[in-house]
């Protein structure tokens, strides 16, 4: 066992119903880190190419990283990863909690779960204990209730890992839910999860985790702790959660609306006040284990209509969702956003793919592409509210037009045909996050790039770094951040930019941090997130190993889809970015395909990729000194 | 007649603020200025909004007026 890691990682198959312990060393530790390095690791390694994301040679795996478990707050977080039935390629989603730490008390580092049960089954991890139990009676039910059920099979509470009845009947943006307001939200995961018939996973563990420098990662908890309130992104998170945004998309023209037609919503002040409060409803702010931030809203609601925790609070919806049922469909009744975000985590679906798909369908019906019963009988159109839970609830079903819904807006549009593709708002098959690539440039290069499809959190946005006072600008210095970028900029001086930024990220996600707890959208500056390894492991690590290790996991996962026959014509922005966003010439112009394309190009040359192919070289690999994912490559 | 600076979003923990509302006699300056001169380090607010019109930190409110004030714009 090391300092910070376990050595361990737990290894499941379904099919046999096994579990043992894959033991490793340090060397591997310091080369992949954890979290998003895992999972690149094992993906690469165990899944067969072209291999049915639904079938039993997938993995799923769920990684956390060498801090998770210390002192040091906001790296608790978790990387989930498996091949995506959303994307046919590398999935990755992160999820926040205490499941994490469970894991790591319990004595692994990661889980990876392979082949498929013939029967629904849940996994319990009680420290060396690892169980594949029946989940019949789990079947069924809520995330939630799921939760509530397997408390009372364990003598200490564990964390809950677990999918809803979306992903049991497999719609492709199913996501994993840890307790009622986490969400590894993205790619389809609980999908993937429902395939292997695997219901549930809960986590106890008991034992601390040793570290190399318990009192210096002490420290940094109690520095955390006395400044976050004086740090502006902190204080913004914690005053209005992350909904605090939605006024300066809405002045910048960039809120998404009407799917993505325009940038600006008029109900844009009614559903910010969901930062802050809904109503009469008492509010309470929450946050992950250990994190004083408390970014989370819930709302307290008395009459049993919304499913709530043991204190009686339903969680309140974060910017994404507020934005995908908001001013995405046009809505701003806020009973509405708040019951839709409860019925999706309840239900296990991703708020962001479910609104985008929801929006995609309302246009095709309103440019007349699409002609159906359910949607005629629920006057299904941007504005009226009254038709989103009964749509959420057939695509949870997939009754109905929700058959062709639980899809996603890829294959929906594929089979509507009619021109519906150009309505259909995604990367690779996921849907778009609510940000709009009109107005922050590198935020399309990331969309376009991301091995996962479309994602909003792979690199900070480009505000943050426009001018030379600015918060990102002040902080990333250290990342060889020094000249500011305009953010409409889309040459080399921006891809420069969100490459650093894309390698930043995907080093905290090889620690499984949380963003908004660190430069530059929190607190914490960039040498002490590499004392906190240094003090968890006893590496005298340096900031270099670091990038290098999100090199490598960045390589993985490109690797994973260039095997999977994915090429630069899946790096591309759908067709409306293209066009401007303008009401009344108040919008932003639209983003030209042409040096999109260009700007991609030059993201691959500065990562040492083939820039015909997209494809990570032999001697980028070698340098990583990842030479076997040339060979996993070559087949 | 005074005009109104609302702080959002984190805007009023700087040192030198540390309040919500900054309020100013309305002289033609700014809202760049007016922040410059309230010790808000420039940078640091990219977006002004009046009512539910974004009017940019070089629009010089009027007498009355109130002119929320935003960091830049980042991920959720």
């Amino acid at each position: 066992m090391g300092l910070g890691y376990r050595g361990r990682i737990l290894r499941v198959d379904l099919g046999e119903r096994t579990a043992r312990v894959e033991e490793r060393d340090d060397c591997f530790y310091r080369t992949y880190l954890g979290g998003k390095g895992l999972v690149g690791y094992y993906l690469l390694n165990e899944v067969p190419p072209r291999a049915d994301a639904f079938g039993p040679e997938n993995a799923l795996v769920f990684a956390t990283g060498v801090m998770a478990g210390t002192a040091a707050p906001g790296f608790s977080r978790v990387v989930v990863g498996a091949k995506s039935p959303l994307t046919d390629g590398y999935g990755e989603s992160e999820v926040g909690g205490s499941w994490g730490i469970e894991l790591k008390r319990a004595g692994y580092d990661a889980l990876v779960v392979q082949g498929c049960s013939e029967e629904p089954v849940y996994l319990a991890i009680a420290d060396d204990e690892a169980q594949v139990r029946s989940a019949g009676e789990l079947w069924g039910c809520s995330t939630s209730e799921t939760e509530v059920r397997l408390a009372g099979e364990f003598a200490r509470r564990p964390a809950v890992m677990s999918i809803g009845p979306a992903g049991e009947r497999l719609v492709r943006f199913a996501c994993i839910m840890q307790g009622d307001r986490n969400a590894a939200g993205r790619g389809g995961l609980g999908a993937v999860m429902g395939a292997k018939k695997l219901k549930a996973i809960a986590v106890s563990g008991s034992r601390k985790v040793e570290t190399a420098n318990a009192s210096a990662l002490n420290e940094i908890a109690s520095w955390f702790a006395t400044n976050f309130k004086d740090n502006v992104p902190s204080a913004g998170l914690r005053d209005s959660g992350t909904a605090g945004i939605i006024g300066s998309l809405q002045a910048a023209a960039i809120l998404p609306t009407r799917n993505f037609r325009f940038g600006q919503f008029d109900g844009w002040s009614t559903i910010a006040q969901l930062g802050r409060g809904w109503g009469p409803h008492e509010m309470k702010a929450r946050g992950c284990r250990g994190c004083p931030i408390r970014c989370k809203r819930t709302f307290k609601i008395g009459d049993g209509s919304i499913p709530t925790d043991v204190e009686g609070f339903a969680a309140g919806p974060e910017y994404e969702t507020i934005a995908a049922f908001g001013s995405n469909l046009c809505i701003d009744d806020l009973t509405t956003i708040v019951r839709a975000n409860v019925y999706c985590n309840q239900a296990g679906m991703d708020t962001i793919s479910a609104g985008m798909t929801l929006a995609f369908i309302l246009e095709c019906r309103e440019r007349g592409l699409v002609d159906d019963d359910d949607l005629r009988r629920l006057d299904a159109r941007f504005g009226n509210p009254a038709c989103v839970l009964p749509l959420l609830e057939m695509i949870c079903e997939r009754r109905g037009i929700g058959e062709l819904l639980a899809e996603g807006s890829m294959r929906a549009s594929r089979e509507i045909g009619r021109g519906s593709e150009r309505f259909a708002m995604h990367v690779k098959g996921q849907e778009l996050p609510m940000h709009d690539p009109r107005g922050k440039t590198g935020v399309g290069i990331g969309y376009a790039t991301a091995d996962h499809g479309a994602d909003h959190m792979t690199a900070g946005h480009d505000p943050a770094f426009t001018e030379a006072g600015a918060y990102g600008m002040l902080t990333c210095k250290p990342l060889g951040i020094l000249e500011p970028v305009p953010a409409m900029a889309l040459d080399h001086r921006k891809v420069r930019l969100y490459l650093r930024l894309q390698m930043w990220w995907d080093f905290l996600k090889c620690l499984g941090a949380c963003f908004f707890c660190v430069v530059p959208r929190g607190l914490m500056p960039v040498p002490m997130v590499v004392d906190g390894v240094r003090a968890a492991t006893g590496w005298d690590f340096s900031l270099w190993e670091g990038m290098n290790a999100a090199d490598r996991a960045a390589c993985m996962a490109r690797a994973f889809n260039v095997r999977e026959g994915h090429g630069p014509e899946r790096d591309r922005l759908p067709a409306r970015l293209a066009e401007g966003s303008g009401q009344d010439g108040t919008g932003r112009p639209g983003i030209d395909p042409g040096e999109m394309d260009a700007a991609v190009r030059t993201y691959y040359e500065m990562r040492h990729w083939d820039p015909e192919t997209g494809c990570p070289t032999d001697a980028r690999l070698k340098c990583l000194g990842i030479e076997w994912v040339g060979a996993r490559l070559r087949g | 007649m005074k005009v109104r600076v609302r702080l959002l979003n984190g805007l009023h923990v700087y040192e030198r603020l540390k309040r919500r509302v900054v309020e100013v006699e309305a002289d033609g300056s700014t809202v760049r200025e007016i922040l410059a001169s309230a010790g808000l380090p420039r940078g640091q607010a990219c977006i002004a909004v009046v009512g539910d019109t974004a009017v940019g930190m070089d629009y010089r409110p009027r007498p009355g007026e109130e002119v929320c004030v935003y960091p830049p714009n980042d991920g959720g």
